[in-house]
């Protein structure tokens, strides 16, 4: 019996790996062909001056393999993505996914390091308000105002709070951007884990638990427990938001994560950085829904995700 | 609530045009003074009037914002309550693209739709509404779906109305309330994806001022001139709680109707 659902969880599992699959590869191929549409011709862009004679433009085109049908040239660039080369920076010339990789792991400290203070800090409020009773409706406007400010008002308060402070912005420092979306992301994680911890608390397998006779915080940790699925798939797609979305912020303070790369890549038109940002972004978000698909089927076994 | 919003902007239009600035007239002797009478909120890095360039710029970003929300929630409804009409073999591709659509990061597509089209105003319109499309397709299409399978739809059907008619007098007015809820909730987001997108350059360009422009500007001069960023982050702020009292409000309102 047990071994058949891990079956079926092993075939479900492989079945939205394929799909998720089949998603990327239609994601680079639009981007591939969205990118066609850019004007701007790839040989004047290379070579300039060089390539002015007709003679030399057709040696470069063909060359360069632009002389081959779309769909050809489509599927070498699916390949070369898979085996790791994403083509060079214009503007620096250095690799593009090695740019995109040293970008991408600084951006996966913001991510971690300020999803783990908001959780700590939203669930040691939440303690509190559960477990001593101290149940205010200040806190509650006030995270439904944290919520709905923009990230980049938050970024320039604790500029102007950096600035007022006399505190120097040194390029690199994860301090400021890590301050900026710790405060943008707690009042809608405190929110989102009260109300399931509310709905937890309305379960009647809560009362039962009451009058077992456990304390307080034996219950509040049993409740955590039960929303665990929708606190793991929430911090999961933060992090996919903060990958792609931290751009404003990254810039404001000159982090060197994704979003500083999208920035410099975006004001100097280098357009391979541009692709390669698009694709390790949206590869991010597929294996982020895979996760949490996953997650779903183990943690909660009411779920079915075929 | 909603009339203190539209009389904040019928008194911006007054005073923009009452004003001996305009906002993008360069006074380069003037440049980065603090708030005086003259200049109630002071002057930005070319010398311009900040005060005049704040209400300008609100009024700039609230259009791109309200007009990309009308393009998403008008055809992400219209197209959730199709969808329930369609055959199966429309219905997987059309979730193929909304999926793609959650994917793709729309700061994205607005730098492939800048590239393409050129920078300006559209860019923004075009990148919010594709990110809020998808919300008010899923939206409208589940209230389509429940409403669908009620009973007095089927003794409507029975009774001989058409399709359309069901669709336009029945399914559209359930979605209403919902949608309208949910256009509101959405106005924080796509107020903070146009500061966004101008202040990376991808959006509205100078001299057309705009929230993310004028903090983008700011942002250089802090340390000389704070009160460039300061103006912008409190107006955003009040509305933005505004538009929060707006909501919570609305939220009480349906579940007292829920009670009843």
């Amino acid at each position: 019996m047990l071994r058949d659902s891990v079956l079926g969880l092993k075939a479900t599992i492989l079945k939205r790996l394929l799909i998720y699959i089949a998603l990327f590869i239609a994601i680079v191929s639009s981007i591939y062909i969205l990118a066609m549409f850019i004007p701007g011709d790839p040989i004047t862009v290379l070579y300039g001056e060089m390539a002015e004679d007709e003679n030399a433009r057709n040696i470069l085109v063909h060359q360069l393999g632009l002389d081959r049908p779309i769909y050809i040239q489509l599927l070498s660039y699916i390949k070369n993505i898979f085996v790791g080369n994403w083509g060079k920076s214009i503007y620096t010339g250095g690799d593009v996914l090695n740019i995109v990789f040293k970008s991408y792991i600084a951006s996966m400290k913001l991510v971690f390091l300020s999803t783990l203070l908001i959780v700590l800090i939203c669930y040691l409020l939440l303690y509190i308000e559960f477990v001593y009773g101290l149940n205010s409706s200040i806190l509650n406007i006030i995270a439904s105002l944290f919520t709905s400010i923009p990230i980049a008002i938050w970024g320039s308060i604790i500029l102007l709070l950096f600035a007022q402070l006399k505190l120097p912005l040194i390029f690199g420092d994860i301090t400021p951007p890590l301050l900026v979306l710790t405060l943008a992301g707690l009042g809608l994680f405190y929110r989102l884990f009260k109300s399931s911890l509310e709905y937890v608390y309305r379960q009647p397998f809560t009362l039962t638990y009451m009058m077992m006779g456990f304390s307080k915080s034996v219950i509040f940790l049993k409740a955590l427990r039960f929303s665990l699925p929708l606190t793991l798939s929430a911090i999961l797609y933060r992090a996919g938001l903060i990958i792609a979305g931290a751009v404003v912020i990254e810039t404001m303070f000159l982090y060197p994560g994704m979003g500083l790369t999208f920035t410099i890549a975006l004001s100097s038109r280098d357009y391979p950085v541009l692709i390669g940002w698009g694709i390790m972004v949206s590869a991010t978000l597929i294996v982020i829904n895979l996760i949490v698909d996953v997650i779903h089927a183990i943690l909660d076994p009411r779920v079915n995700i075929h | 609530m909603l009339s203190i919003i539209l009389l904040f902007i019928l008194i911006s239009i007054i005073i923009e045009y009452m004003s001996p600035y305009r906002y993008d007239e360069i006074n380069l002797d003037k440049r980065l003074l603090p708030p005086s009478l003259e200049h109630i909120l002071g002057t930005d890095t070319l010398g311009r009037d900040l005060f005049i360039r704040l209400l300008h710029g609100l009024r700039v970003s609230l259009a791109a914002s309200l007009l990309s929300i009308a393009i998403s929630a008008s055809l992400g409804s219209f197209t959730g309550m199709v969808s329930t009409l369609i055959s199966k073999a429309f219905q997987i591709p059309l979730e193929s693209i909304f999926d793609f659509l959650y994917i793709v990061p729309s700061i994205f597509i607005a730098a492939v739709v800048a590239f393409a089209t050129g920078f300006g105003f559209h860019v923004i319109v075009i990148a919010i509404a594709f990110r809020l499309f998808p919300v008010f397709y899923r939206i409208t299409r589940t209230i389509a779906l429940t409403v669908s399978v009620q009973p007095y739809i089927e003794s409507i059907k029975a009774i001989g109305a058409s399709t359309l008619y069901i669709l336009i007098n029945y399914i559209a007015r359930e979605a209403m309330p919902t949608v309208a809820v949910l256009s509101i909730y959405s106005l924080p987001e796509a107020l903070s994806m146009e500061i966004s997108l101008s202040f990376i350059g991808l959006g509205i360009q100078p001299p057309t001022p705009s929230i993310g422009n004028i903090i983008a500007d700011g942002v250089r001069y802090i340390a000389v001139a704070p009160h460039i960023v300061i103006a912008p982050t409190i107006a955003i702020f009040i509305i933005i709680s505004i538009v929060d009292i707006l909501s919570e409000r609305i939220k009480k309102i349906k579940e007292e109707q829920l009670l009843l």
